[in-house]
């Protein structure tokens, strides 16, 4: 059948969009990053039959859940995991965003924990993201443990990313996916808590019925087959100067001390209904979080993932390999929480898609010594001939939500 | 325990969850339901409504609730019809085709003229309009809806947000409280009927002039009691 046809990256080469939010069926899943290479497949969003994706379908779930049930189970956890001893009874990982800020709060004043706060901290910060890591822990209150990894290592690691996957955002999600569970392990606190699920934005719904994290995303079974941005862990020694101590910081723990010190991940999105506008109304009020007061470029939003200068060049590569810009990603989860309707979350994406992030772009280039003019060439070689033609010189969209594309 | 204040019409179609925030944010208790006993029962109704017009009568024909509506929205209790809402109480909309609306009110609802590319001037509009616009007020007719007034503290000229490409035209114009332009059209922006606040914007998305009708709804239900 031709609608199971893929191109690059394994993605459907018949692009379909949900008729609910404005994500397309090219979204790939969250899958563990030391195992991308460019040619993984990953499995992509689902659109069912009626035309409704995954990720909706999850969010019309989450209006069933008994919650008051959920967070019963939440207190019954806690009260096996609490400690009066003057230990950290659970780790919470974050940067101090406002999701963090959240979970670290509420389960230390409302549920009476003892968290240890980790973080695994943007490569390079931005002003409001890094008075927001400060706020976290000055006014929010806790102790925290930052691991800031050997900026040469995260520099070659992220330029080879960008290199060889387009990808620039790579470094921080190894990290930042793995490090609560071997700092947990070291510190000998086996409950570690992130806060949403990756299926509210379109995982297999299957992982959405577990408190459990998947372990494959901070456990490493198999060394073999292991990759950094790209290239395997034996050609990165080789090839590239490093040692195995250098990469050790990107990857998970072995999956065997994981299980010796008994680590549970749990999403704490399973036990309370997360919605990413009342968290952040949270954090403003609890931990002195605050929104930058200009909107991220890509996009129409002010208070979600904006600490990392790297993160907005993020948006731009999956726009460009995926069809699929940040303003998509953000009206999208805004109309499953019946904050936008469709409409006008097809006319922000037809505004702010695809915007091309000028803020940061020539210090983060600098910072990791890439060409800019090579960059762009780049990224046109990493558009899909499914998704790009060139009109008159001009890249654009083959399919667009708003029907505007040069195949539409 | 005490029953809600407000019954928000459940069919389907609507930004329900900024409609209950706007309810607890002035203390009116909300309950979302289709439950006919729930409606019939409620001292306020909201008709919420995003969407289709078609889609959403064949809703309301498909449960029932047409008929309720058509019994309930009138002089005794108070009622807010938002956006799509406000269009339901008409005859007919000429959206897909002509389709029959629940007739409380004479008149059509009808679509702005085709979009136009704007120039360097701004000259031009979007179809759907999507935004802030400001609402004039009509001159006072001898009303009786929501006890005073549900424009009661809203300064002439006040912006509320719209997202919407067809507008009503009534037969009345007596009816009309609000007016405003866009497109080159000058349509009803709201409009008092009996104990009916209907209106084509969305005060639960209008910041706090929005939260002053919900405040006024509050008022209005008290001085009921």
């Amino acid at each position: 059948m031709t609608t199971n046809d893929t191109g690059m990256y394994g993605l459907p080469t018949r692009v379909v969009f949900c008729s609910r939010c404005v994500m397309s069926n090219q979204r790939p899943a969250s899958v563990p990053e030391y195992r991308h290479t460019l040619d993984a497949r990953k499995p992509t969003l689902r659109i069912d039959e009626d035309g409704v994706c995954d990720a909706c379908r999850h969010a019309e779930i989450k209006q069933r859940i008994d919650w008051a049930g959920r967070e019963a189970a939440l207190v019954e956890l806690l009260a096996r995991h609490r400690r009066q001893d003057g230990l950290y009874d659970c780790v919470v990982p974050g940067s101090g965003g406002k999701d963090s800020a959240f979970a670290a709060h509420v389960l230390k004043y409302k549920y009476g924990m003892h968290p240890l706060t980790v973080t695994w901290p943007p490569m390079l910060y931005t002003d409001y993201g890094y008075q927001n890591y400060l706020s976290w822990l000055q006014v929010g209150g806790f102790d925290n443990i930052t691991m800031r990894p050997n900026g040469r290592v995260m520099k070659t690691l992220t330029r080879l990313s960008i290199e060889n996957l387009l990808h620039p955002f790579q470094t921080f999600i190894l990290g930042q996916k793995s490090i609560a569970a071997k700092i947990a392990a070291d510190v000998g606190v086996p409950l570690v808590f992130y806060g949403e699920n990756e299926a509210e934005y379109g995982n297999p719904i299957a992982d959405s019925e577990t408190s459990l994290r998947d372990r494959a995303f901070h456990a490493l079974d198999d060394p073999e087959g292991t990759y950094l941005a790209g290239v395997s862990l034996a050609e990165l020694l080789s090839e590239h100067a490093l040692e195995l101590v250098d990469l050790k910081p990107f990857l998970p723990a072995e999956a065997e001390r994981v299980d010796r010190s008994g680590i549970e991940v749990h999403y704490l999105g399973y036990y309370l209904k997360w919605t990413p506008q009342e968290v952040y109304y949270y954090a403003v009020e609890n931990t002195g979080f605050k929104a930058r007061p200009y909107r991220t470029q890509g996009t129409y939003s002010k208070y979600n993932s904006i600490d990392d200068k790297i993160d907005d060049l993020h948006y731009y590569t999956t726009y460009a390999k995926f069809g699929i810009g940040r303003a998509t990603y953000d009206s999208s989860q805004e109309i499953r929480n019946g904050h936008l309707t469709r409409e006008e979350g097809l006319a922000l994406v037809k505004r702010f898609d695809g915007e091309f992030p000028d803020r940061y772009f020539d210090e983060v280039m600098t910072f990791l010594e890439i060409d800019p003019t090579a960059f762009h060439h780049l990224v046109d070689r990493f558009r899909p001939p499914h998704l790009w033609a060139q009109v008159d010189g001009t890249w654009r969209l083959r399919h667009t939500a708003n029907r505007a594309g040069v195949d539409d | 325990m005490r029953p809600p204040d407000v019954a928000i019409v459940d069919y389907g179609m609507g930004n329900l969850y900024s409609i209950e925030s706007a309810c607890a944010a002035v203390g009116l208790t909300a309950v979302v339901t289709a439950e006919p006993e729930v409606l019939t029962a409620a001292p306020a109704l909201i008709l919420p409504g995003v969407g289709a017009f078609g889609e959403a009568m064949r809703r309301l024909g498909d449960s029932g609730l047409d008929e309720l509506l058509r019994r309930s929205v009138g002089p005794r209790r108070p009622v807010l019809a938002i956006c799509l809402g406000m269009q339901l109480l008409f005859e007919e909309s000429e959206e897909f085709g002509d389709t029959r609306g629940l007739g409380l009110l004479p008149g059509r609802v009808v679509r702005f003229p085709p979009a136009q590319p704007g120039d360097e001037r701004g000259a031009g509009h979007k179809v759907p309009a999507i935004g802030w616009s400001a609402v004039s007020m009509a001159a006072p007719a001898e009303r009786t809806g929501w006890a005073v007034s549900p424009l009661t503290g809203i300064p002439d000229g006040e912006h509320f947000y719209f997202i919407h490409s067809y507008y009503v035209r009534p037969d009345d114009p007596g009816i009309v409280a609000t007016r405003t332009t866009y497109a080159g059209v000058e349509f009803a922006s709201s409009l008092v009927y009996q104990n009916v606040f209907a209106c084509q914007f969305h005060p639960e998305r209008s910041g706090p002039a929005g939260l002053q009708i919900y405040r006024n709804l509050a008022a209005a239900l008290r001085s009921s009691e």
